[in-house]
């Protein structure tokens, strides 16, 4: 029997819980929208645009001289209208008049001259300049008003990629710190913030190009993906970042897209790694079908380079590595008996938490390697410690290692990717190769379809002849959009999420 | 009291420069924060120039020289991430984890008391049975799954709490209960245990025979002279609610010194570390000396020694 006691308590309880309900679940404007991420972003000064914090402010509040197309990675027209290279180290570019900053400075060529040398500072830790102008210095010399040129020391056929990271900031950005609250021509702007907290972008009115829809973003960060996944579920969020594949399972709500990144097993040319039969063994000892249908899922792509198809200097005739233990076996026992120490034990360098699975992958890896007769053994480190051993100078004697690397590349172009890791000179280079450096020498300079047909046949010529890696997978990410937003993420929206790209979903 | 003051701001003194030394040189030990600030394509001459930069292309000894003299000043550095002053970092969070920790200890003491005093008063009973499983349980889960199981329970499934972040009352309430629950569990046990005692002293049984009230001896006789322990015991659980709030911070997403700490030693940040371990060292400094007072208080036993 329930006494009076007992029903007044239930009764509070009950109105309680209501209360709690409705606070918990209020809504406020319709087209405010809550992105929560894995990472905070402690410092989003407009010269950091390239690093992870391009992902908030990059074309919301700074926008670029030109906009990298996602699905083609061919530049197209933002701030700058229109460009031409005049001689080989020299490009003439036209900006777009009638444009704004959200303070209200003009946008002209003596506000783009200043934001790139403002980029050049030496005095700022600006992640563009160590990123992508480390050893590349632009000169600007304004022409007119909506003119300018922007000079190299060597030819830059690249220019219009490159512009596509120049993010220009508002002529009144203090010029020898790094400002929280950027200022840019953008459809966004930054209001005044204290210390910890969240970064909140407003739409501003009077922006020069189409109004986006959503009014206002706000970025909270929460290390956990189920937290981040059920924050969408309930309402507190409309986007989710790097959502867990355990936690991707609503079909409705959770998106796949390949990330941009692709993941590979690098070789040290040393001891019996230096002999391509061992090499070409341990790429044909691997079922990456198997592998990716048991630890990821067949969004996963298999990788036959390091970029992807939309990149140009993407070889599409290039097939993957068939799964072959007994050819592998038998290279191994060919050049077991030219000499080589097949039996050495190989350590695999694995770093700590790289990707979803990663250690797990390698585990098996290592496993189907047994199976044909080869020694490797895991050895994990952070960061800090696979840095030392990735990047020249190596420490000598360079031991042989198969090492574990992700790289992306959504610059548009092979360059960033084969000079960097194929070139004799290249910071991540293992090998020498005459062939293969002239291939590229060539490339970078030429232009047009040659440039295109260069870097395929140096792609082709690497994987078949040197076979430097052993090529994993283009990589996924899941996000989680609520069923109130009209958005597909692409293969840029890790370092780039365009506000003015999300729609409201008007059957919702 | 005043030699016992001075005793006491001495050691702690030596404490905090034994600290300072051994996180400053630890810190260091785990590698260049330009090889995680920069990405990892950036070509060696510029992470070299960012490097030198902030100095940490110097030998060790003197950057710890360089440390020891803005300390002096009571500069603690700039953050790396954003250029910010550290303290500043850490002055905007300590208030939010000393918040935090404030109400969970406050709901762990008076959970403790209560359900530990009922439950000794039949040993071995229903009741302490009862209370025996919860507490030992609650000593002995994990933070961090109280958190998610919260979040899925009382967000997902009833959506009656929000899952995360700041704002409301009803924010606080799944990472009070992260925090308390633990300290909650170990204190019960350390109050059923010494009422136990208590309740069996002569004292107790003199009154009883006098017919005193069974809520008047518990919490009018035994409970006072069952506190010493209990003080002990919660001034160390206090004194550890920054691990709690390490998980319970970052999990749900509040802006207090654990979620800070655990973010700046992800990136290396150490002007932020330091500051962070050094303003959290003064405050447990602080609580100790707080907690030997209300020992005096307590027991004029103390207050006489």
């Amino acid at each position: 029997m329930i006494t009076k006691q007992t029903s007044a308590l239930l009764g509070s309880a009950a109105v309680v819980f209501g209360l709690m309900a409705s606070g918990a679940m209020a809504q406020s404007d319709d087209t405010a929208i809550t992105i929560v991420t894995p990472l905070s972003y402690d410092n989003i000064d407009s010269c950091n645009s390239s690093a992870d914090v391009g992902l908030v402010v990059r074309e919301n509040v700074v926008e670029a001289l030109t906009h990298l197309n996602p699905e083609t990675g061919v530049p197209e027209p933002r701030l700058a209208t229109s460009w031409e290279q005049t001689e080989p180290t020299v490009w003439r570019v036209t900006l777009r008049e009638g444009v704004t900053f959200t303070d209200g400075a003009p946008f002209d060529a003596s506000a783009v001259k200043r934001s790139l040398e403002r980029m050049f500072n030496p005095n700022l830790d600006c992640l563009n300049r160590g990123k992508l102008f480390a050893n590349i210095l632009l000169t600007t010399t304004e022409i007119d008003s909506h003119t300018l040129e922007i000079s190299t020391e060597n030819p830059q056929p690249l220019m219009p990629i490159f512009m596509s990271f120049l993010t220009i900031d508002s002529p009144n950005t203090d010029f020898d710190t790094m400002t929280n609250t950027p200022v840019g021509t953008g459809p966004y702007m930054v209001p005044e913030r204290g210390v910890n907290d969240p970064i909140v972008l407003e739409r501003q009115d009077d922006y020069w190009g189409d109004a986006p829809e959503v009014s206002k973003a706000t970025y909270v960060q929460r290390g956990e993906s189920a937290l981040r996944a059920a924050m969408v579920e309930v309402g507190e969020a409309d986007i989710g970042l790097a959502i867990a594949i355990q936690d991707a399972v609503d079909p409705e709500t959770d998106m796949a897209y390949l990330n941009g990144e692709t993941t590979r097993l690098r070789f040290t040319f040393e001891g019996p790694l230096a002999d391509i039969r061992v090499r070409k063994a341990m790429n044909l000892a691997i079922d990456r079908t198997m592998l990716r249908d048991g630890l990821f899922n067949d969004s996963y792509k298999i990788a036959t380079q390091m970029f992807l198809p939309r990149i140009s200097g993407y070889n599409p005739d290039m097939e993957p590595w068939p799964y072959d233990p007994e050819q592998a076996k038998a290279l191994l026992d060919e050049a077991r008996a030219d000499g080589v120490a097949v039996d050495t034990q190989i350590p695999l360098i694995a770093r700590v938490n790289f990707y979803p699975n990663g250690l797990e992958a390698m585990e098996a890896m290592i496993a189907m390697w047994q199976m044909v007769g080869l020694d490797v053994k895991l050895q994990t480190m952070e960061r800090a410690q696979w840095l030392r051993l990735v990047n020249k100078p190596f420490a000598e004697p360079r031991d042989p290692m198969v090492i574990q690397e992700q790289h992306d590349n959504n610059s548009g172009d092979a360059t960033f990717t084969m000079h960097f890791r194929y070139h004799s000179e290249g910071q991540q280079s293992e090998f020498a190769d005459p062939k293969l450096d002239e291939l590229i020498d060539a490339a970078d300079v030429a232009t047009g379809e040659e440039r295109v047909s260069l870097f395929q046949q140096a792609n082709a010529y690497s994987a078949e002849e040197i076979v430097p890696d052993i090529m994993m997978f283009h990589m996924v990410d899941y996000m989680r959009v609520s069923s109130r937003l009209d958005f597909t993420p692409d293969a840029v929206s890790n370092s780039m999420l365009e506000l003015a790209s999300i729609k409201f979903d008007e059957t919702d | 009291m005043g030699y016992y003051f001075r005793q006491r701001t001495i050691h702690s003194a030596i404490s905090l420069l034994g600290l300072v030394i051994i996180v400053f040189f630890l810190a260091r030990l785990t590698g260049n924060p330009m090889d995680l600030l920069l990405p990892v394509d950036t070509p060696q001459a510029v992470r070299d120039e960012f490097s030198a930069r902030h100095g940490f292309d110097q030998p060790l000894i003197v950057q710890f020289g360089s440390y020891l003299a803005d300390l002096a000043r009571l500069d603690m550095g700039n953050s790396l991430r954003d250029g910010q002053p550290a303290l500043d970092h850490v002055l905007a969070a300590f208030p939010v984890t000393l918040m935090l920790s404030f109400w969970a200890m406050l709901v762990s003491l008076v959970i403790a008391i209560v359900t530990g005093s009922i439950a000794a008063w039949r040993p071995g009973g229903v009741f302490d049975r009862v209370a025996s499983l919860i507490s030992l349980a609650g000593a002995s889960i994990p933070n961090f799954w109280i958190a998610i199981v919260g979040v899925l329970v009382f967000a997902v499934w009833f959506r009656v709490l929000p899952t995360s972040g700041t704002g409301t009352p009803w924010h606080w309430v799944l990472p009070v209960t992260v925090l308390f629950v633990r300290p909650c569990g170990v204190l019960t046990q350390v109050v059923r245990s010494a009422m136990i005692d208590a309740l069996a002293a002569p004292y107790t049984k003199t009154a009883r025979a006098r017919g005193v009230t069974s809520r008047k001896i518990i919490f009018g006789h035994a409970l006072r002279n069952a506190m010493l322990p209990v003080i002990t015991v919660a001034g160390d659980q206090a004194a550890g609610m920054i691990n709690g709030a390490v998980i319970a911070e970052t999990v749900f997403g509040f802006p207090g010194i654990g979620k800070l700490l655990i973010e700046s030693i992800m990136f290396r940040d150490f002007a932020v570390i330091q500051a962070a371990v050094m303003v959290t060292a003064i405050a447990i400094f602080v609580l100790n000396i707080g907690i030997d007072l209300f020992y005096a208080i307590l027991d004029p036993r103390v207050r006489h020694g």
